[in-house]
């Protein structure tokens, strides 16, 4: 995928800088601590190492201090010895010329004037002065003598004659005239009486005497066995001291030396000629603290001390440690900057992470594709999908998953917009979100539920990647799918309904034009006839009928156009079998008019019951009224009204209007209800469409249940369950045609029972036997119908059936044995037993065949009379067919 | 504990029970004594213990015709709701109606079983 490289190329270095970045700050405090654990003990060495280096420079410099020192006096002694050799030599001449001792003196005094320059000139560092000693007195320039001063019992020239010969350098003393200290150096020739010295001013000599290489802050010092300095360098802050200053100073360090000296006295030091120590001064009056380095030589009578103020020592260190702390300074407060930043980051972060996680929570399955590799990782899964993948990351075996748990009709569009290619051809469009509705098994059931997924793409992913979300929609999808299916069937309905309205517009304009042509034209007929007033009586009869035809066209057509048709009932106390007479002999006056029979029968316990009348009379009047309509001449058209019974307050009635007229196509028999239907026209048949749907809302509304059967040129069947209230006192109607009386009607019978609970069997086998009936008993419909198979004709009288049975139901039972062929099949009394006494079961158990319903709990005085009345209709209609 | 006890405490109109048992005291502490041992009632336990909406319908539907011929009114009544929610699609309210009833059922199995002859 060459042509995708450089987008890829760019988003990866991004990524990995930014992934840096967080390790780095993450890592970023810790490195910090190191550091500064590292640059403490860096700091830490390096100080060691300074001090310890200049302590070594101090030692040293003491070392090479007293060592030029030492060669320093070396050279003046040997000078001085040749000085001497030379004065020996001259003087010995002299004395061999026996010259007087004040000519000897002045030869003397000449050879030191003479000697003095070449020695100024040897040692021009030095501030130096020849003298030389002869017979007892000092012979040199400038050193005025007391009178009683001997020379041969002064310490120097005793301390010359203990080496006679050699240049001996004398312990230094302070010159009274001058104050300053002075050494002597002195070779003595006892043998001539002689000595030639030379003496050194110190004080002005030191800057001389002491290297010039003492580093910047170091003082140096060399003092006699008594502490006394002889020569220094020495300066508190740039200025030099004092002589005072110096010799006081030399004391409290010669003092601090030989404590020192007397502590140390065990610590090895390799050189045995030479003593070097070092120790810190604490609290000098005279310069503070300082770090004392000494050296004594063995062969020397004086300490050569270097002193270098602490502070001094650790000068370039301090300056480092202060660069130092100001760079960690600069790092801290990056490193504050930086936390802090982290920290808002990390706040930040976490809100969104809160967020993202609730988010994340609404999809049941995120899974993150690397489109380069053709891999998947599972980011959030259910159970049951983690299961399926199991350990797979090849995405073509996602796929071949997601094959088996999509349903058929989706896998297609999915398998193309989901794979590989169609990943990578968006990413490259930036085409970031893209998704479908699908469905796929959300478990093991194998159920499918609706599913939203979604192709997310974001430059924030790295490497070629995508997100695909499964986010589960089942409800609302759902709702969505059944909203939309609503719609479509209300439009539809509409559709309908328009195309209805207009047939019933169209239909109307001809059934409203054709009675009002006819009484149109009757006028004009009364017109022509007028004189003739039987003729005229006829016109008049013949118009108040279309007129009444075009007066129920116009009830229906208002009934139906009511904003929503009446929804109360009125309930009134009114006497059903009255009613019934005086409501439906229009009907019998019709059928006698029209060449048609009409019965009316009423099988009813209760006389007086509580419902809407008015609704009653209208759904009879129409069903009646289409009986007679689609019917030809000859036809029979019957009304029957059973009752059954129920809880004490309320009954279900069954109506059952029927003809033998033309029948109904089954196709128009679902349709039956819908408002304008109508299936076919007969002629001169007029009507709106609306009769049966204005039933079926009366039905609807007084919470009862109609039933149509209808077969073409066979004739319909009506059955319509209704309830009705009972007054609390309620006269009983007696059936006329019970003749037997109840308490024996059981008695002899053989009844086949059917109830799958076997306690309510039990106890009916029971009771009916007590009551002399001979029971067979089955636990469900199939059993029931072996048994009345296996029967003789007749044998069994009376069959009764619970609704609600296994393996074969009471209704399909009942429908079954109708269906047999045998005389008894279709006459065998069928009594429904169930609890269910809703209008609908009802209605059910009588289109099953049944012919009669009776509640739960078994009422068996009901069931006597129930039984008693169906074997006397059966007797009576036996005796009719066997007169006929 | 004897019928007139057990009658009273179960809130059963003893002579309408009576009278569709032909006053036949016996035969009706016969199946009164039966009850606990008719398996539709375990039939209900098991519906509501496994939420099985079906199953629930079967059992109540069975139960309400068995307790009005037992003349158990104060059963019979609240079965027929529970019948009367199933069949208007109610399953949930059904069964919740079926967990509330259970105690009175336990208590009413557990009083059958103490009555005497």
């Amino acid at each position: 995928m060459p042509h995708h490289q450089p987008f890829l190329t760019r988003f990866s270095l991004a990524s990995r800088l930014r992934r840096w970045r967080k390790v780095l700050s993450g890592y970023g405090l810790i490195l910090f601590v190191i550091f500064l654990a590292l640059s403490g003990c860096a700091l830490y060495l390096l100080r060691s190492n300074m001090v310890n280096a200049s302590h070594q420079v101090g030692l040293q410099l003491a070392q090479r201090i007293s060592a030029s020192t030492i060669a320093a006096y070396q050279q003046e002694k040997e000078f001085v010895q040749l000085l001497s050799i030379y004065a020996a030599d001259r003087l010995t001449h002299l004395q061999q010329r026996a010259l007087p001792a004040a000519q000897i003196n002045e030869q003397l005094l000449a050879f030191i004037d003479s000697a003095q320059p070449r020695l100024a000139a040897a040692f021009p560092q030095l501030k130096l002065t020849l003298f030389a000693m002869y017979a007892g007195k000092i012979v040199a320039r400038a050193t005025p003598q007391e009178n009683n001063y001997d020379p041969t019992k002064q310490a120097w020239y005793q301390q010359a004659l203990q080496h006679p010969g050699e240049a001996v350098v004398i312990e230094p003393y302070r010159d009274l005239r001058t104050g300053s200290m002075v050494v002597t150096i002195v070779t003595a020739k006892p043998e001539l009486n002689f000595a030639l010295g030379c003496d050194i001013y110190t004080e002005f000599s030191s800057e001389q005497t002491l290297s010039s290489a003492l580093p910047p802050g170091f003082n140096a010092f060399i003092t006699d066995k008594q502490g006394n300095v002889i020569f220094n360098q020495s300066a508190i802050d740039t200025k030099p001291l004092t002589s005072i200053q110096v010799q006081a100073y030399g004391q409290e360090l010669f003092k601090a030396i030989a404590l020192h000296l007397k502590e140390s006295s065990h610590l090895p030091n390799g050189d045995t000629k030479r003593q070097c120590h070092m120790f810190a001064l604490q609290g000098s009056v005279t310069l503070g603290d300082h770090m004392v380095y000494y050296c004594q030589e063995r062969d020397a009578n004086w300490l050569t001390i270097i002193t270098a103020p602490q502070e001094e020592l650790l000068l370039n260190f301090n300056h480092v440690v202060l660069i130092f702390l100001a760079l960690i300074l600069c790092f801290s407060v990056m490193e504050g900057l930086m936390l802090w930043r982290s920290w808002r980051m990390a706040r930040q972060l976490e809100t969104n992470t809160e967020a993202l996680k609730v988010l994340a929570n609404s999809f049941q399955d995120i899974v993150r594709v690397n489109i380069q590799n053709g891999t998947f990782s599972l980011l959030r899964s259910r159970s049951y999908f983690r299961e399926l993948l199991g350990q797979k990351q090849n995405y073509a075996d996602f796929m071949q998953t997601m094959q088996r748990i999509i349903s058929p009709e989706h896998w297609p569009a999915f398998a193309r917009e989901y794979s590989l290619q169609n990943l990578e051809y968006l990413a490259t469009h930036h085409i970031r979100d893209l998704g479908h509705d699908v469905l796929l098994t959300e478990n093991s059931s194998g159920r499918y539920v609706w599913f939203n997924v979604r192709i997310l793409f974001d430059e924030s992913l790295d490497l070629n990647e995508s997100i695909i979300s499964f986010k589960q929609i089942d409800s609302e999808k759902s709702k969505a799918i059944e909203e939309h299916q609503l719609l479509k069937d209300a439009l539809a309905l509409a559709q309908r309904n328009e195309k209805a309205k207009n047939t019933f517009f169209a239909n109307m304009s001809h059934d409203m034009r054709t009675p009002l042509s006819g009484i149109l034209g009757l006028c004009q007929l009364a017109n022509a006839q007028s004189g003739n007033a039987p003729y005229l009586m006829q016109i008049v009869s013949k118009i108040n009928l279309s007129a009444r035809q075009l007066l129920l066209l116009v009830d229906d057509i208002l009934e139906v156009s009511r904003p929503d048709m009446t929804e109360s009932l009125n309930q009134e106390i009114f006497n059903l079998p009255a009613f019934l007479d005086n409501n439906l002999e229009v009907f019998r006056l019709m059928a006698a008019q029209n060449e048609r029979t009409f019965k009316l029968e009423y099988h009813l316990t209760h006389q007086q019951v509580i419902g809407d009348s008015h609704k009653l009379q209208q759904i009879l009047s129409n069903l009646l009224s289409n009986a007679f309509k689609y019917s030809h001449a000859g036809a029979t058209i019957s009304c029957s009204v059973q009752e059954v019974p129920g809880p004490s307050k309320a009954c279900q009635f069954i109506f059952e209007v029927s003809d033998n007229g033309i029948g109904m196509q089954e196709d128009f028999i679902v349709k039956l209800f819908e408002p304008y239907a109508r299936e076919q026209r007969l002629p001169g048949v007029g009507g709106t469409g609306l009769g049966l749907s204005i039933v079926h809302h009366l039905v609807s509304l007084m919470g009862g249940n109609i039933q149509v059967k209808s077969k073409p040129d066979v004739g319909t069947t009506f059955t319509i369950t209704l309830p009705f209230g009972l007054p609390k006192s309620t006269t009983l109607t007696t059936s006329a045609a019970s003749d037997l009386a109840p308490i024996q009607v059981l008695a002899g019978l053989h009844i086949l029972l059917a109830e799958d609970t076997k306690l309510n069997q039990d106890l009916a086998r029971e009771l009916l036997e007590q009551r002399g009936a001979h029971v067979q008993g089955a636990s469900n419909g199939q059993e029931a119908l072996e048994l009345f198979k296996a029967s003789k004709p007749y044998q069994i009288d009376v069959i009764l059936l619970d609704m609600r049975m296994p393996v074969m139901d009471g209704c399909a039972t009942a429908c079954a044995i109708r269906q047999l062929d045998r005389a008894d099949a279709t006459e065998v009394p069928i009594i429904a037993i169930t609890a269910n006494a809703f209008a609908e079961d009802i209605a059910a158990t009588h289109a099953a065949g049944m012919d009669a319903h009776i509640a739960k709990p078994l009422d068996f005085a009901l069931l006597e009379k129930t039984v008693a009345s169906l074997r006397a209709r059966h007797h009576t209609v036996a005796t009719k067919e066997g007169e006929q | 504990m004897h019928l007139p006890q057990l009658a009273a405490q179960l809130a059963i109109n003893l002579p309408q029970a009576l009278e569709r048992f032909g006053h036949n005291e016996a035969l009706y502490i016969k199946y009164l004594k039966l009850c606990p041992q008719e398996t539709t009632f375990s039939d209900f336990r098991r519906a509501i213990s496994t939420q099985d909406s079906v199953a629930l319908a079967e059992s109540a539907h069975a139960l309400k015709g068995l307790c009005g011929n037992l003349g158990q009114t104060s059963l019979q009544m609240p079965l027929a709701h529970i019948v009367q929610l199933q069949r208007h699609g109610d399953a949930q309210g059904a069964m919740l109606a079926a967990s509330a009833l259970q105690a009175s059922l336990e208590r009413t199995l557990n009083l059958l079983s103490q009555l005497e002859n």
